[in-house]
């Protein structure tokens, strides 16, 4: 999936909302050079329900120009650049402007109406000094209709310099050969001030100083979702931060870090293109978010950066930190509505009172692995806190492998715990494995289904004792998960040292979980390797792996391609993208 | 050498306290980050870091990583306890909090409104405060009986208490804690027991004998103290600005001008920078 990265976008205004300002990037908001020219914008009835988008009902008033007035260096670039809007003709009349960008009439980039032998078309001009002008037609166009109309303009590029696009669509070019004029742009406008008497509608007005930038891709408000930037400490290339925490402290070039006001989902997609860890603990505050403007935090499958299901070094993006301080954390999300994706985390604590991972309210840990390292005695520390900071209660822990939280004297440690304890029904810890820690999984009042714990001194503490709250879990303690299906004084047998997969024979866990695939608050399908559970009706295994055996059938040719010596070949391996195929059998293909 | 990379633009969160609390402000450090870990970069050009409206960089010329690390934490909060007065013949302590990382001119102070909740969870009785203090009346025979020593709400509804006998040499309390089972209904004798064991032994006690549904332990008045002070210091202690330390405006705006990159030794940048517990 490519990287979607809007940081080029100066400038997005939508008139929906009140004709304010709906967005604006770089050095510089953009501001109305009147608010009065917006104001009481009429409603044409039967347009909404053509407007592309999220149109909502308010429109500028016909005739109107709305110009903003730009400074130095800002908003528009007149050497560079791109422009993209919606526009509605409900009248044509030739000449009327759509949109000026200029320093004055002897330099100016603008989009005008114009007729060319009965067909309607839209002008591209640029002019600088004064001097000869270069324009572009384009397009064939009607009345009623809306249409996206692009400008593009790249006077220190390649030739043709100048380009038209109407819906996404090049529509002409054409080459300016006095170049771009000296002195830059003071004044944007929008409409036509010179009221010719066309009846124009205009929306959604894009600017960008990329004149590669696709506008139209990105035309919807809702393709404004994602802000998405690369965190890789080996600063490879397309990298925007090389630690997670100074992603954080630029609220991931997101517009204010207010996602809801601006309808962004801030992304950090995490890499590690040299071998490198993210070694800087992490503090995540100072967001406002909701549950579809959210924060996440995550290594893209795709890119190989991700681990395998154990902890891995090398190529793969890891957050190594050790604590200097009693209160110390590797990481803590006080911002609500994070998630936490594909990530490993290592935390190696000498101190007392800390935290490997915290999340606030509504925050969500999947697909990770949360390693502790401790050598000291009596250290309280917990790997995954669920519903942190006092924010309120609830939270995810999905898919994740946990271990290792246990002082040197085995008396504290939580592998994963939950911060609201007793009541908070709105915390779900599911299809986790937790080994090696003192306190596997504290679940009071939480929905605690499918997770295994082995080799902790006490697996589930204060889970809830009716099925509803917590069953189909696994323990190797006896007595220990409450829960009809639960299974607990279990042996279980994994892939190898530190590494938690189910092997083929464990049978403490495997097929005894239970199908969460339709569940009602947090459907899943996969586990920790992103590999199908099996479907609605499977058995699930219990824990954060999925026992899966790959086969394959090869036909098999030797180099002369002799039928006669042709097999078939049936092989297997557990995991379908890694590992070396084992001979499950050959046989030998009987000529018919 | 070691370089610290600065915020230049300001974060902003319209919540106040949220906003001192969470968002990078003009001159705050971010980062502490190696020599070199740019100079030379062919994709650096494209990063965020590039934008100098976000950044500026100040190279401490005499200075390690580790040295300057210090300078990237937040402003945290750190309370401290003093005991006025003990009455051991009634389990009751005087106890002043108050807050140890409070600027000169008061900033982070510690307030009765701070506190007070985790105060009264605790059945803490007779809270007051004055400037960057707060007293109160911490009792053994309230704390064990409070919703915070259990972590279970309204917990005087959910079961009775017996005061069986107090040592005032000793200070040890011993305690009938009887549970309602109708008030836990998700929860069988097992997992109550379960429940009210691990507590005890969480704040001190030691379950000396048990009658389902009736608990008999002992506790000893220092040792719930000490887990009352742990406890509130968890939860009540958090952090009061992103970052203790900052330079200030004209300071950023004289480096801003010089291009965004300057050098300083460790005593150049020590009489610049500004700690806010000093301001």
């Amino acid at each position: 999936m490519a990287t979607v990265h809007y940081k080029d976008i100066l400038f997005y205004w939508g008139f929906e909302n009140s004709l304010t300002v709906e967005k604006s990037f770089g050095d510089t908001t953009a501001t109305a050079q009147s608010a009065a020219t917006f104001a009481a914008p009429p409603t044409k009835a039967g347009v909404a329900s053509s407007m592309p988008g999220s149109y909502s009902g308010s429109y500028p008033t016909p005739f109107d120009c709305h110009t903003f007035v730009v400074s130095n260096g800002d908003i528009v670039d007149h050497i560079s650049g791109r422009v993209g809007f919606y526009v509605y003709i409900d009248t044509w009349a030739d000449g009327d402007f759509l949109w000026n960008c200029s320093y004055n009439s002897s330099n100016q980039i603008y989009l005008a109406l114009t007729t060319i032998s009965t067909v309607k078309q839209i002008q591209l001009h640029y002019r600088s000094g004064g001097g000869d002008s270069a324009n572009v037609f384009g397009g064939t166009l009607a009345e009623d209709a809306w249409y996206f109309i692009e400008a593009k303009w790249n006077l220190s590029g390649t030739n043709p310099n100048l380009e038209l696009f109407i819906n996404g669509s090049s529509v002409g070019t054409a080459t300016d050969a006095q170049g771009a004029w000296a002195a830059t742009p003071t004044l944007c406008e929008v409409g036509t001030p010179t009221d010719l008497g066309s009846v124009i509608y205009v929306d959604q007005l894009i600017h960008s100083n990329d004149p590669a930038r696709d506008l139209y891709a990105i035309r919807d408000r809702t393709d404004f979702l994602s802000v998405t930037t690369v965190v890789d400490p080996d600063s490879g290339s397309g990298y925007d931060y090389d630690s997670l925490s100074d992603w954080e402290s630029d609220l991931g070039d997101t517009t204010s870090g207010d996602l809801p006001a601006y309808n962004e989902i801030a992304v950090a997609k995490c890499r590690c293109t040299g071998g490198t860890a993210d070694t800087t603990a992490v503090t995540i505050d100072g967001w406002t978010t909701d549950s579809t403007r959210y924060i996440k935090v995550w290594t893209d499958p795709a890119e190989g950066y991700r681990h395998n299901g154990t902890y891995q070094t090398g190529n793969k993006y890891r957050l190594e930190a050790t604590t200097i301080a009693d209160w110390h954390w590797g990481v803590r999300a006080s911002a609500q509505n994070i998630v936490f994706d594909g990530i490993q985390l290592k935390y190696t604590y000498s101190h007392t009172q800390v935290l490997a991972l915290g999340l606030g309210s509504r925050g969500s840990v999947q697909n990770s692995i949360v390693w502790g390292v401790c050598s000291t005695a009596s250290c309280i520390c917990d790997g995954i806190l669920l519903g942190d900071t006092s924010l309120g209660c609830g939270g995810y822990a999905i898919n994740n492998i946990v271990y290792g939280f246990k002082d040197s004297n085995d008396s504290q440690g939580v592998g994963i715990n939950n911060a609201v304890t007793w009541l908070s029904e709105n915390t779900y810890m599911l299809n986790n494995t937790v080994v090696g820690c003192h306190v596997g999984i504290s679940g009071a009042g939480c929905f605690v289904f499918n997770n295994l714990c082995s080799g902790c001194t006490d697996g589930f503490l204060d889970c809830e004792a009716d099925d509803a709250h917590c069953d189909y879990n696994a323990s190797s303690v006896s007595g220990d998960a409450p829960g009809t299906h639960s299974r607990n004084n279990q042996t279980f047998t994994f892939a190898g040292a530190s590494d938690y997969h189910l092997a083929a024979s464990d049978a403490g866990a495997k097929g005894y979980g239970l199908n969460l695939y339709n569940h009602s608050v947090w459907p899943f399908q996969t586990d920790i390797d992103g590999q199908d559970r099996g479907g609605s009706g499977a058995t699930w295994d219990i824990g954060a792996d999925e026992y899966v055996r790959t086969v394959r059938l090869r036909f098999l040719l030797d180099a002369a391609g002799d039928p006669a010596a042709a097999q078939f070949q049936l092989e297997y391996r557990y995991k379908p993208n890694e590992g070396s195929w084992g001979d499950w059998a050959i046989v030998p293909e009987t000529k018919p | 050498m070691a370089q610290i990379l600065f915020r230049l633009k300001d974060n902003v969160h319209p919540d106040p306290d949220k906003d001192r609390r969470g968002s990078y402000k003009k001159g705050y450090p971010v980062s502490i980050k190696p020599d070199g870990w740019y100079e030379g970069n062919p994709n650096w050009a494209q990063s965020a870091y590039a934008d100098k409206t976000k950044w500026f960089v100040v190279e401490v010329t005499d200075a390690t990583v580790e040295q300057l690390q210090h300078y990237a934490g937040s402003w945290k909060d750190n309370f401290d306890y003093e005991i006025v007065e003990a009455r051991p013949a009634q389990g009751q302590y005087d106890v002043r909090v108050f807050e140890q990382n409070a600027s000169a001119s008061g900033a982070n102070a510690i307030t009765q409104a701070k506190v007070e909740s985790f105060l009264t969870k605790w059945g803490c009785t007779a809270i007051s405060a004055t400037t960057n203090s707060v007293a109160f009346t911490f009792s053994l025979w309230n704390a064990v009986r409070s919703d915070a020593f259990w972590e279970i709400p309204s917990v005087v509804l959910k079961g009775s208490f017996v005061l069986n006998g107090y040592t005032p040499a000793t200070g040890v309390g011993n305690i009938t804690f009887t549970v309602l089972e109708s008030a836990f209904p998700n929860m069988d004798q097992a997992k109550i027991t379960t429940m009210i064991t691990r507590k005890v032994e969480e704040r001190g006690g030691t379950v000396i004998g048990v009658d389902y549904p009736a608990f008999a332990f002992t506790i000893e008045r220092s040792d719930i103290l000490q887990r009352f002070r742990a406890d509130v210091k968890r939860k009540g202690e958090g952090i009061y600005r992103r970052r203790q330390f900052v330079l200030p405006t004209a300071v950023v705006d004289t480096i801003v001008a010089a291009g965004g990159f300057v050098q300083r030794t460790k005593a150049e940048l020590l009489a610049e920078i500004r700690n806010g517990l000093s301001e």
